[in-house]
């Protein structure tokens, strides 16, 4: 496991490739950003609330979620001011970021901002990563200046982190991948898993633009946590996928996030376990490369609860059969732009189809929980509740435990918490201030909700509770505390539909 | 790219509110988002603290 210290952009120190496995069982939190974020999420909550408790949502409702949301991105762009006044000690991050700002040719336009968790480590260094890929995105001279104002407003932190890791300067990587092959051999790991990485890092490389080599840190990690499952699971998956499936493959795993949540009455977890043998393989966009990451992050959750290798076999042809449709869809319709391909220069178009197409399958599922919900007599709030939040927050999830993969535990936590913060905001405003200023406007159906959001105050409050009374140092019973209260809250959403106590 | 990672909560309010009619509720979106955060909040840092390293 290599640890990199993004902030210096530079191998900071090496440790054994097994020591995340005995990582301390605490993890120190910063105090500013975290207290930040949960006044900000608070905050949010509570407009939320103030929002859909007359059940009716107007222009003006909708437009003060999105300024606000603004607000708190100008803040957060003037965070390196707001952090000398209030806690100069934490100076010294900003500092060494200068330093990468300097070698930067869009330093200047990212100037003071530091991402949604601009206080951690490197904050800086990602938000700059970010903005050249927006400005490469754009692939023109004029719009590199003003897009990168664009990427940071509507970016969700789990956004940047996942990025983030994908871009390391060449530096870097020119120490990282010779240090970092020997852990990766120890880690048993057979050779088509590293290939296809390096195959990843090719695409990467033809998105970005850059002579960067980037996923040398990537192997180390899957093949860590595939080492800790055993090396056996990793070696039925990688021969699994032998056969030329690369360039569709990405495509298969950004529809079927839309597609487990869809079928996930019946095939959530097989779908979602054969997916990894497909996680391996080359993506070609970056919104690909999350979804790509998200699938072998369920899948291996899911691989560690089957074990049995036989059974895994027939879920994959099982998943096949299923898939192959949707491939085929997706082969056709979205342009692989792999770096030999012919369409290496459509990288643009690649990513606005996958964006077309999550939407459209998000349409999709949006109207089957519809119907579902109309024929089992289940009410659109508990299956938002809880099949389409659990479907759509797994990529925040993977975004988390990607960055808390890297060691950076703390950018972690202010991952969720931040990307909530958009979600609630953005996500919610944006589409009820468009609707309420240009069609009509929107009715909640306030019971469900309201209660849902209480209880999502009382879980910040858990959480603040935890956080406070143990000094932000963190220990594995408050994790235990917190899952368990997720639990009771699907409990008692089942029970009160079944009850119906939010009839109203 | 960013919109990339969020995509599924934004698209899935906003197909939410295109599928709403003027009188009808519109849950699924809101429903979504609030669950998503419940589920951020709780369940993944609650992993990350309990190092159920995947």
């Amino acid at each position: 496991m290599i640890s990199i210290d993004r902030s210096r952009g530079e191998v900071s120190h090496i440790i054994d490739d097994r020591s995340i496995l005995v990582a301390p069982k605490a993890m120190k939190l910063a105090p500013f950003p975290v207290i930040r974020d949960a006044c900000v999420y608070l905050i949010s909550i509570v407009m939320l609330v103030y929002v859909i408790l007359d059940e009716i949502v107007s222009a003006l409702d909708a437009a003060i979620m999105v300024g606000f949301y603004v607000i708190y991105v100008l803040h957060l762009a003037s965070n390196r001011f707001v952090v000398r006044w209030l806690c100069p000690r934490y100076m010294h991050h900003f500092e060494t970021n200068d330093d990468m700002e300097d070698d930067k040719r869009v330093g200047e336009s990212v100037g003071g901002d530091d991402g949604d968790d601009g206080d951690d480590d490197g904050g800086d260094a990602k938000t700059i990563e970010l903005v050249e890929m927006g400005a490469i995105d754009s692939d023109s001279p004029t719009r590199a200046t003003t897009k990168p104002a664009v990427t940071i407003m509507f970016s969700p932190p789990s956004a940047i982190s996942t990025t983030s890791e994908l871009l390391q300067p060449p530096r870097e990587q020119s120490t990282a991948s010779s240090q970092s092959l020997s852990p990766t051999n120890r880690a048993g790991s057979p050779p088509r898993r590293r290939r296809a990485s390096f195959e990843l890092a090719d695409a990467k490389r033809a998105i970005f633009g850059h002579g960067h080599s980037i996923s040398e840190i990537d192997v180390s990690d899957e093949t860590n946590d595939d080492g800790e499952e055993g090396a056996t699971v990793t070696a039925a998956r990688t021969t699994n996928d032998a056969d030329g499936t690369n360039d569709a493959s990405h495509n298969v795993g950004q529809g079927s996030t839309s597609h487990s949540t869809l079928d996930s009455e019946e095939l959530g977890i097989d779908d979602t376990v054969a997916t990894d043998d497909i996680t391996v393989l080359s993506s070609s966009s970056t919104a690909n490369l999350v979804e790509h990451e998200e699938q072998g992050f369920v899948a291996s959750v899911l691989g560690g609860l089957l074990c049995d290798r036989r059974h895994r076999r027939y879920i994959f042809t099982a998943y096949r059969i299923v898939s192959k449709p949707l491939e085929l869809l997706f082969r056709y319709t979205i342009p692989d732009c792999s770096p030999d391909g012919r369409w290496a220069q459509w990288y643009a178009v690649t990513f606005i189809m996958s964006l077309v197409w999550i939407s459209a399958m998000t349409y999709v599922v949006v109207e089957l929980i519809d119907r579902i919900g109309c024929t089992l007599g289940i009410s659109q709030a508990l299956m938002g509740l809880t099949i389409v939040a659990a479907g759509t927050s797994v990529p925040d999830c993977l975004g988390s435990l990607l960055v808390a993969r890297k060691g950076e535990g703390d950018m972690a936590v202010s991952n969720a918490i931040g990307s909530n913060i958009f979600d609630i905001l953005i996500c919610l405003g944006v589409p009820w201030l468009v609707s309420a200023l240009f069609m009509h406007e929107i009715r909640v159906a306030a019971s469900g909700i309201v209660v849902s959001t209480f209880i999502l105050l009382a879980g910040l409050i858990l959480y603040g509770y935890l956080v406070l009374s143990q000094c932000f140092v963190l220990y594995r019973w408050c994790g235990i505390v917190m899952i368990f209260a997720f639990g009771l809250y699907l409990f008692y959403t089942v029970v009160a539909e079944i009850l119906g106590w939010n009839q109203s | 790219m960013a919109m990339g990672s969020s995509a599924p909560e934004l698209f899935t309010n906003v197909a939410s509110v295109l599928d709403s009619q003027a009188e009808v509720e519109n849950d699924v979106g809101v429903g979504a988002i609030v669950g998503s955060a419940l589920f951020n909040l709780l369940a993944v840092v609650g992993l990350r603290y309990t190092r159920i390293h995947i």
